[in-house]
């Protein structure tokens, strides 16, 4: 859920993530107050 | 999972207090909580849970809506992931936790088929990039 807010500084989210991941998004949520739920599925990678 | 708009899930030493959380959040979580049978945490997020929502609970200023979230959160089984943790503890208004010390594909599998509801992580964002990690790597 993205907070509509900027705070500079911190821990980035999926921190520790080397490999790219590629997401599909399903469906969002918007809230009156600004916040965004994404609903994301993970894509498979073939190795 | 919270994220700001640039990108962070916590600020400096931990910091949560920039969430944005309102009567419609809250309303929001707890019909979320209700269509999920397990909850997973890692080590930072479960102490914060364990921390906060048993006192909340008991806490006659507590609001209505976080009374509720309490209540099912304490229903709600609790499964930790942690390799620091040894034991995890259950008191009276805290109970369903039980501790994992390594989260392998075969065992997540398992306890999505023997619950039935949905599975879902709370926070605890180095144990969802792992598990990230794995379902793009399994097919």
């Amino acid at each position: 859920m993205v907070n509509p807010v900027v705070i500079g500084n911190g821990n980035p989210l999926f921190r520790g993530m080397t490999d790219h991941v590629k997401l599909k998004l399903l469906r969002t949520k918007t809230f009156r107050s600004g916040n965004v739920l994404h609903y994301y599925q993970p894509e498979k990678t073939r190795n | 999972m919270m994220v700001s708009l640039d990108g962070y899930f916590e600020g400096p030493n931990h910091d949560l207090s920039w969430h944005v959380v309102d009567q419609e959040f809250n309303r929001f979580a707890v019909e979320q909580l209700n269509q999920i049978g397990t909850l997973f945490f890692g080590r930072v997020t479960y102490r914060l849970f364990e921390d906060y929502w048993p006192k909340a609970g008991r806490d006659p200023t507590t609001s209505k809506d976080d009374l509720e979230i309490a209540q099912v959160i304490d229903d709600i089984e609790k499964i930790v992931f942690s390799r620091t943790l040894t034991t995890v503890k259950e008191t009276k208004d805290w109970k369903n936790v039980r501790l994992i010390r390594e989260a392998q594909p075969e065992e997540i599998k398992r306890l999505k088929q023997l619950s039935g509801k949905d599975i879902a992580i709370f926070g605890s964002n180095d144990l969802a990039t792992n598990f990230l990690r794995m379902a793009s790597s399994t097919s």
